[in-house]
């Protein structure tokens, strides 16, 4: 069981009838869960809870990258010393949270960005696989930051990286202003093999899309 | 002197006649800030300036190096379209920024603790 000021960060939007079963295996691991609840209108507060897990709910949805900053903001309160983003949807596995998190908490990394690449897929549709190894070259040019899996959601941070990192990208487009932070901050960082489960599809094209306009929009007007 | 007004001419002194009444009444109503009305108003000014004398705005033009007082005020328009466009969008990520803040103030506000919870932090 990992201490009691590591916490495992959740960000939920309508996942009633998923969520329990993702609380439930990762409290084998983690007793600090922090599920954010972004505007879910379905139960998902109600099974988060009974799960074990404390809930944050935002009124309205504001996006995935809106979530963990609202949830690492509560753990960095209630003391943490480092934090684990977390899908709500089962991709991840629970079991490999210690091992992902292990460099952080042995103070040699302070961000570590799981790869479903040098780890291993399951289900995985092709169409996806090629996406992804075009946001890799996407993220890298508005990074500067060569990773191998750019938009992959299993990251752990250190209490000093999640204190000095503040994402504004509200949604999907965090993914990549995360790494972008740490290469600015010039923090130690890390990749880690991770697991990844595909049952949905995720972001597709028109997600693709979406997360470049915010980005260029972001460079535009800030 | 017989002087051929164009239905355009008519159409735009009216039109800039009726805009700077409109801004001078919301500027009375408290909808308009002074300054913005002031330059609503120049603007429609000129407007309707430019429709009863058009040749003012051929003489701009001729300043500038361009041929017709239109295209002069067609690449005017489409510049400060632009601008205000940028502007618009900056208030508008501005905005998205104070709503997440207010959304998650009010989550950090009342969090729900699950019974786990309460054990650890007592």
């Amino acid at each position: 069981m990992l201490p009691d000021d590591v916490f495992v960060i959740i960000p939920a939007l309508n996942e009633a009838g998923r969520i329990g079963q993702t609380v439930t295996s990762v409290r084998q691991q983690c007793r600090r869960i922090v599920v954010v609840d972004d505007g879910s209108s379905d139960g998902t507060t109600e099974e988060a809870l009974s799960a074990g897990a404390v809930v944050l709910r935002h009124v309205i949805n504001r996006g995935q990258g809106a979530s963990l900053q609202t949830g690492t903001n509560y753990a960095l309160a209630q003391g943490a010393a480092a934090v684990v983003h977390f899908d709500a949807d089962g991709q991840f596995l629970a079991e490999e949270i210690p091992g992902h998190i292990q460099s952080v908490l042995d103070g040699t990394a302070d961000a570590v960005f799981g790869s479903r690449f040098l780890g291993r897929t399951i289900g995985l549709p092709r169409t996806k696989r090629w996406l992804l190894k075009i946001s890799r070259l996407v993220n890298a040019l508005f990074t500067g930051l060569w990773l191998t899996d750019a938009h992959n959601g299993f990251i752990a941070l250190s209490r000093g990286a999640a204190e000095r990192i503040r994402l504004t990208q509200d949604r999907m487009a965090y993914n990549t202003q995360l790494p972008a932070e740490v290469k600015r901050l010039g923090l130690r960082y890390s990749e880690q093999p991770v697991t990844v489960r595909y049952h949905r599809y995720g972001q597709g094209v028109t997600g693709g899309f979406r997360i470049l306009i915010d980005l260029l929009v972001d460079k535009l007007v800030r | 002197m017989f002087h051929k007004f164009m239905l355009l001419q008519f159409l735009l002194v009216a039109f800039s006649a009726f805009a700077i009444s409109r801004v001078v009444q919301k500027a009375r109503q408290g909808l308009l800030s002074r300054g913005a009305g002031a330059v609503w108003a120049v603007l429609w000014l000129a407007l309707g300036v430019a429709g009863a004398l058009p040749q003012t705005t051929s003489l701009l033009a001729n300043a500038f190096g361009i041929g017709r007082g239109v295209d002069l005020a067609v690449y005017l328009s489409i510049i400060a379209l632009f601008y205000a466009l940028f502007r618009v969008m900056a208030r508008l990520e501005q905005q998205r920024q104070e709503i997440t803040e207010l959304t998650r103030a009010l989550a950090l506000r009342e969090p729900r603790l699950s019974s786990d919870e309460l054990k650890i932090k007592n």
